[in-house]
């Protein structure tokens, strides 16, 4: 399958097309802009514009989430049978 | 279909960096290999892309037979669990994607090996990592591979709500990337696509929810429904509307019991493998695998014994087909399905005819574009 154009990412390796320059938004400039979030443009002035392409490393999920508000919310009980490469 | 011996790329691993790809190494062993790679012709890709399509056509049957049938006992899915996969399955609940494991040579018809339907990964190397490989050792020669674009075409037409959560386990850089990559996609197919840990996934008496109390309202989890199932929040599925990716009718092709059903209903198909649930009826040399056995384990065939954790569920008897080998090297063809259609394939190698967990990924291009 011959492709018209390169392969474009988002997120991973920071977002980028396939074999530009590695120079480019920082992932979280890139996805705020990919998902339209209002805040995007904030984003991407507070998150330097410009990666330093950190892409080895992926980037976490949730940090957030208080005590408090997650207080009345049983967690933990997904995740006990198989914690390691549940892939195939 | 051939395989070359080539000189790696000098500034492969800093390709693979910033590529995102972080598990090109896995402890210390070289994962992503491109000191070889597998040659094809046209013909040979149509002859792939041909068997996986029947193979996914037999497959969808056979699920249905199952349903129908109430075949749950041939393929190891316990009586509690029946009615939630005959449910997501007269939904027709859709998938996303699986990756049908083939044992081929480049001669005669491909055989299936098993079907990884719902928890299949070296995704990212198959769609991207080998396709960068590609333009950089033969800038001018094809890929068997639409993986990419397949993906971001097939999430509009899950008929998902905006936001797909995204999660796995915490303890493997493979199944994060490979997460992440769909995130990709997915983000791509604008849709909303925060990520987190299945072990972060919370209860509140009635739905599933994410760290900032909303609603999973459809999920993808890079995690096996057997363990779903029988995790402590597993009695909750049932109940909570959660759409899962891949949906839990995948169960009914995921599991090794599915080799025995399909053997079952097309007996002597040139894609398939005489299979049983019993030893000692194929008539010749055999390999069990356990019914949800994962990466080579628990594995036995003439000559080898693999350790784990599986078994306990118990077995299906497969037809043993060593793979073909190369400079010392086996091969078996992992070919993609992206919203059941044959999209692409990837190669995994190793010195031991079992492909386990440590198989390396190597790259292919097809001969005549050159």
């Amino acid at each position: 399958m011959r492709r018209p154009a390169a392969i474009m990412l988002v997120l991973m390796g920071g977002g980028l097309a396939l074999w530009s320059v590695n120079r480019g938004p920082s992932r979280a400039c890139v996805e705020a802009r990919a998902q339209q979030r209002p805040d995007a443009e904030a984003i991407c002035r507070t998150s330097g514009g410009s990666s330093g392409h950190s892409s080895s490393s992926y980037y976490g999920g949730h940090s957030g989430a208080s005590a408090t508000a997650a207080s009345a919310i049983a967690r933990g009980g997904f995740g006990a049978a198989g914690a390691h490469a549940a892939g195939s | 279909m051939r395989r070359h011996r080539l000189d790696p790329r000098p500034d492969w691993r800093e390709r693979a960096r910033a590529l995102g790809f972080a598990f090109a190494e896995i402890a210390g062993e070289p994962y992503w290999d491109e000191t070889a790679c597998w040659e094809f012709t046209a013909g040979e890709v149509d002859t792939l892309e041909a068997a996986t399509a029947e193979l996914e056509r037999l497959a969808r049957e056979a699920a249905d037979h199952a349903v129908r049938h109430d075949r749950h006992v041939l393929l190891g899915i316990p009586d509690p669990v029946w009615p939630l996969v005959v449910r997501s399955w007269q939904q027709q609940e859709p998938s996303l994607y699986g990756r049908m494991d083939l044992r081929w040579d480049g001669t005669g018809p491909p055989k299936l090996l098993e079907y990884n339907a719902d928890t299949p990964t070296s995704l990212y190397e198959s769609a991207v990592i080998q396709w960068e490989w590609l333009t950089c050792a033969f800038p001018d020669a094809d890929q068997f591979n639409s993986i990419h674009e397949a993906l971001v075409a097939a999430w509009p037409t899950l008929r998902l709500p905006h936001r797909v959560h995204f999660a796995c386990g915490r303890d493997s850089d493979e199944d994060r990337g490979t997460v992440d990559y769909l995130r990709d996609t997915a983000i791509q197919a604008r849709l909303d696509a925060p990520f987190l840990f299945m072990e972060d996934i919370g209860w509140d008496g009635k739905r599933f929810v994410d760290l900032d109390r909303r609603e999973l309202r459809a999920c993808f989890k890079l995690y096996p429904w057997e363990f779903l199932l029988r995790d402590a929040f597993g009695s909750h599925i049932a109940q909570a509307s959660t759409r899962w990716i891949e949906p839990a009718w995948r169960l009914l092709l995921s599991g090794k019991g599915l080799l025995a059903l399909l053997w079952e209903l097309f007996p002597g198909h040139p894609n398939l493998l005489p299979a049983f649930r019993e030893p000692g009826r194929t008539g010749g040399a055999e390999i069990a695998k356990p019914l949800f056995g994962r990466e080579g384990a628990n594995i036995t065939a003439p000559g080898l014994r693999t350790d784990g954790p599986y078994g306990a569920e118990g077995y299906v008897y497969q037809q043993w087909a060593e793979l073909p080998r190369a400079d010392g090297r086996y091969a078996v063809i992992g070919s993609w399905i992206i919203a059941g259609a044959s999209r692409g394939i990837g190669i995994r190698e190793d010195s031991g005819a079992i492909t386990r967990d440590t198989s390396r990924f190597v790259p292919h291009f097809i001969r005549g574009t050159v």
